[in-house]
């Protein structure tokens, strides 16, 4: 089984290694480090629940049935705040390889979830800023 | 009863089209002591002469070019309207919205009752006429009353600028967001206006393009907040929720 992210509703970015995803149906907004973040890229880049299971088994020091089932509950919990869905369109050819690096100990990946600004999120209340058009935007 | 000094800033580059409307607005407040700033971002379309035809408008135009590097007209625009006002308290509005006439005085009571370091109020959207919703905007907000954490229902105490300090022009966007999130982490009082004392337009379909554009710094603001949270939140106790 394969997920993607859920565009154009939501909208995420890796910043300093955290993974930042926005969700605009909801207005919350969300963190995601460790291994959270790894396992958010991979499915980004189009790797079925599967081939990340057996990463991060080969990559992480843990029970392997423990990772597994940690992957399936923050798979789920992903799909329950909206941000991803399932993918039934065979994955392309081109997936990257996952990095084989060693990480260290395997521990549970966390969606740390924020709902503190709901209104301004859901509103797009951000300014339109066009200099060559000036503001507010014109025709 | 002592009225202070209420100084409104209003930026506007090339917004003839709605400018009189939300200069009259602010002319018509029941609040009888306001300085309106109308800071220019260097229009070319008669916004200036607009401004400057109202004998009380302070007209201010803005020096940079707008393509010199790194400068962000609209922050920068509020920043220097912030830096002339004169009055303890000070409101901001768009070039292409309007206030309702009791929007100030509503606001400056409550303040005082509530002791808050700013204050916001609710508001509505409204469709331009002879304008077509735009397909990116959602249509079930006209006619909703909205919370409005932005800058054209936020009244604020001079000092909420000191201590939480200006918008910040690094941002490409979402300057207003991370200004309400920062005065959010320190704790700033606040107070919500019940009632709808704002009118947003809705008039052309640059919404779109517009989310997509500003996507990557609200991203950017965001993550930053639950940085700086995430280093006090040992003290504090975080506001997020961790899930699986």
């Amino acid at each position: 089984m394969r997920l993607k992210i859920r565009t154009p509703h939501v909208i995420h970015q890796t910043i300093d290694d955290e993974v930042i995803i926005i969700n605009l149906e909801s207005g919350n907004y969300y963190s995601l480090l460790n291994v959270a973040a790894d396992i958010w890229s991979t499915i980004v880049a189009g790797h079925d629940i599967d081939s990340i299971s057996r990463w991060l088994r080969v990559s992480y020091d843990g029970d392997p049935s423990k990772i597994e089932s940690e992957l399936r509950s923050f798979a789920d919990a992903l799909r329950g705040e909206g941000l991803v869905v399932s993918n039934d369109v065979a994955a392309p050819a081109d997936v990257p390889e996952i990095d084989g690096a060693r990480k260290g100990e395997f521990v549970p990946p966390t969606i740390e979830r924020f709902d503190d600004m709901q209104d301004l999120i859901l509103l797009d209340p951000v300014h339109e800023i066009d200099e060559a058009e000036g503001w507010p935007h014109q025709k | 009863m002592f009225d202070p000094l209420v100084s409104v800033v209003l930026p506007v580059r090339n917004g003839s089209r709605f400018l009189t409307d939300a200069i009259e607005s602010v002319l018509a407040q029941t609040y009888p002591h306001i300085e309106l700033i109308v800071v220019d971002g260097d229009s070319s379309d008669g916004s200036d002469e607009i401004a400057q035809s109202y004998e009380d408008v302070i007209y201010v135009r803005q020096s940079l070019p707008p393509d010199e590097d790194g400068w962000r007209g609209l922050p920068d625009a509020w920043n220097l309207g912030i830096t002339r006002a004169r009055g303890p308290l000070i409101a901001f509005l768009s070039a292409d919205d309007r206030w309702l006439s009791k929007k100030i005085a509503t606001q400056v009571a409550l303040l005082d009752r509530d002791d808050a370091c700013y204050s916001t109020t609710m508001f509505r959207f409204f469709l331009e006429p002879g304008y077509a919703v735009p397909p990116s905007f959602r249509a079930e907000l006209f006619g909703q009353d909205l919370v409005g954490r932005i800058p054209e229902t936020l009244l604020a105490r001079r000092r909420a600028f000191d201590e939480v300090g200006l918008f910040d022009t690094r941002y490409s966007a979402a300057q207003d967001v991370d200004w309400f999130l920062r005065s959010q982490e320190m704790g700033l009082p606040a107070s919500l206006v019940s009632q709808v004392l704002v009118e947003k337009r809705v008039h052309d379909s640059n919404l779109a393009s517009n989310a997509v554009i500003n996507s990557p710094a609200l991203l950017e603001v965001l993550g930053r907040s639950i940085k700086r949270r995430r280093d006090v939140a040992s003290s504090s106790g975080t506001q997020s929720e961790h899930l699986g």
